[in-house]
């Protein structure tokens, strides 16, 4: 009872470990408000500061109403953890809540991590370097001074730890006469590997329009959209292993030539999935299995001529191999009932098998001290 | 609170130091049964060293299994699909070897074949185990030793049976457990 009681509580210890953790290996990219991840990375409880340097850099001096800016954000000399991850985020406000770039009208074309979301996570190889995350944006329909925030969520140390940085800001201005425009957009930031992909581009005010892409930081090449109504269609070549894929709209007209920020396109490599109950079963299959694997051969193992000799059919094979003695029950002595390995290294030189079974080892001790 | 993971590690340890322990001792019983160098009394007590701590590790496969389904989604992961399955497979053998020892009693190791037999046992148990954590290393620390052998299994891939095959193999495998516990002639104590 005692026993059943002290294994019960043990497995009741371990059904009541808590589901919280500060997430080391990350959340993965989304929108996300400048609150989440504070029940961990600012719970005075569990975080400790953070000394990172936050700093922001901009592709472009002004932005126009609704035109393209890229912004970047440089993280560096934080403390890392051992899996060296850090979740960066753009902001436009630290209130906690509808703080993201597009809750104050700015549209994220591309993250630079193949996504158009505000928060990005990333590896850092060096907290001297750090990491640079750009994103690609259209700005918002208002005129004046918009200000952007930058946060930091990482661990380090053993604790979880965050940064914000102060704000900075990117003017808007109003949009100059005749210039080549991007309307509200929404690009390809996926697609499967080995698919091309034809893009749709809303552009106004532009009598040339080219789609320029490049792998990594390598050469630009280009392919030049034609104009279908009030579309300009071009084509992305299809990426036929998973490579690194960027692309931007450069749009012209005689007096103005105006370019969008680069989008990264991911690839989507078919992700794993199992069915854990098929699993489960197939594990409890192969434990039954091994199970009675072990059980029976043990047992056929175990099972010397002796202990066949009790079964009314079986035979005993004579110690010349010559011929089959069949042993009747009440012939047998009880001694030679009990289980005698006939290989026993105790068993002396010379020895039949039934001269073993009949005096067995208990014979010799008692009379010659264990042997012959 | 203590998370999930780190109670994994800590159970593994008790599991992996225990069934080394046991597999150390089954070793030497196997050793001294073939040489006889060091008499009874050292058998003894090597052979009750390995069974209680073949006993101890049988205790902590089960929680070594259920912390880390605590501490990761296996649903998303063939590496942590593979440590389910060899997860069954190891705690399996442990019985066996278990079973085993109970069954034929200390003087198992009077009997060669027997004594190979239990012994292969173990050490195929405690492959499985090595192979269960070298999973574990690949994915925390994202290499093993195992890579040092030349045939160590790369386990990056994980079988995909239907729900339909895995029920049929399931209930396979229990009939035949049942076919060999009351079925099968029962083995022997080996009596000296």
């Amino acid at each position: 009872m005692r026993r059943t009681l002290i294994i019960g509580g043990l497995l009741l210890l371990v059904l009541f470990v808590p589901p919280l953790s500060a997430n080391p290996g990350g959340n993965g990219d989304a929108n996300r408000d400048a609150a989440c991840g504070g029940s961990c990375h600012g719970d005075p409880g569990l975080s400790e500061p953070s000394s990172a340097v936050l700093s922001f850099s901009q592709d472009r001096d002004s932005a126009y109403v609704g035109g393209p800016i890229s912004i970047s954000i440089t993280v560096s000399q934080m403390e890392l953890s051992s899996r060296a991850m850090v979740g960066v985020f753009l902001l436009s406000d630290t209130f906690g809540v509808s703080d993201t770039p597009q809750d104050a009208g700015w549209t994220i074309l591309s993250n630079g991590e193949g996504g158009s979301t505000n928060y990005v996570e990333t590896y850092v190889l060096n907290a001297e370097d750090g990491a640079t995350i750009t994103w690609s944006l259209l700005a918002p329909e208002t005129e004046g001074i918009h200000e952007l925030f930058a946060g930091v969520h990482h661990g380090g140390g053993g604790a979880a730890r965050m940064q914000t940085s102060s704000a900075y800001n990117v003017t808007v201005g109003p949009i100059p006469e005749n210039l080549p425009q991007m309307l509200p957009w929404e690009p390809v930031n996926s697609r499967p590997l080995g698919e091309s992909s034809e893009l749709s581009m809303p552009v106004v005010n532009a009598t040339d329009v080219t789609l320029e892409y490049r792998i990594a930081e390598g050469p630009i090449m280009f392919s030049t959209a034609t104009q279908d109504g009030e579309m300009w269609v071009s084509t992305l070549p299809a990426a036929l292993s998973d490579i690194t894929l960027s692309y931007r709209v450069v749009m012209s007209n005689d007096e103005f030539t105006e370019s969008t920020g680069w989008i990264v396109v991911s690839n989507e490599v078919d992700s794993y999935e199992a069915n854990l109950s098929a699993v489960r079963l197939q594990s409890l299959a192969l434990m039954l299995g091994s199970i009675a694997l072990c059980i029976s051969v043990q047992r056929r193992m175990s099972r010397t001529p002796s202990s066949m000799l009790n079964e009314p059919e079986s035979a005993l094979i004579s110690a010349d191999q010559t011929s089959i003695v069949s042993v009747p029950e009440p012939m047998i002595p009880q001694q030679a009932a009990t289980v005698l390995a006939l290989d026993d290294p105790r068993r002396p030189q010379g020895w039949t098998d039934e001269q073993w079974l009949h005096y067995g080892p208990d014979h010799l001790q008692q009379n010659y001290g264990g042997g012959l | 609170m203590v998370a999930a993971a780190t109670l994994h590690a800590f159970s593994t340890e008790l599991l992996v130091g225990s069934m080394t322990f046991s597999v150390l001792a089954t070793m030497l019983c196997l050793g001294e049964s073939f040489m006889q160098k060091f008499g009874a009394n050292i058998l003894r007590s090597l052979d009750s060293a390995a069974y209680f701590s073949a006993i101890f590790s049988l205790c902590c496969i089960p929680i070594v299994a259920l912390t880390g389904n605590a501490a990761g989604d296996a649903s998303s992961s063939p590496y942590l699909v593979n440590k389910m399955l060899l997860s069954g497979l190891c705690l399996g053998l442990w019985i066996g070897v278990i079973h085993g020892r109970y069954t034929l009693g200390l003087e198992l190791w009077q009997n060669r074949k027997m004594s190979i037999f239990h012994a292969v046992l173990v050490g195929l148990g405690y492959g499985t185990a090595a192979m269960l954590g070298s999973i574990g290393s690949l994915m925390t620390r994202g290499e093993t030793v195992g890579d040092l052998i030349g045939i160590w299994p790369h386990l990056e891939s994980a079988p995909s049976l239907s729900f339909g095959i895995s029920i049929t193999l399931a209930l396979l495998s229990l009939i035949a457990l049942l076919v060999v516990i009351f079925v099968q002639p029962k083995g022997e104590k080996v009596r000296s």
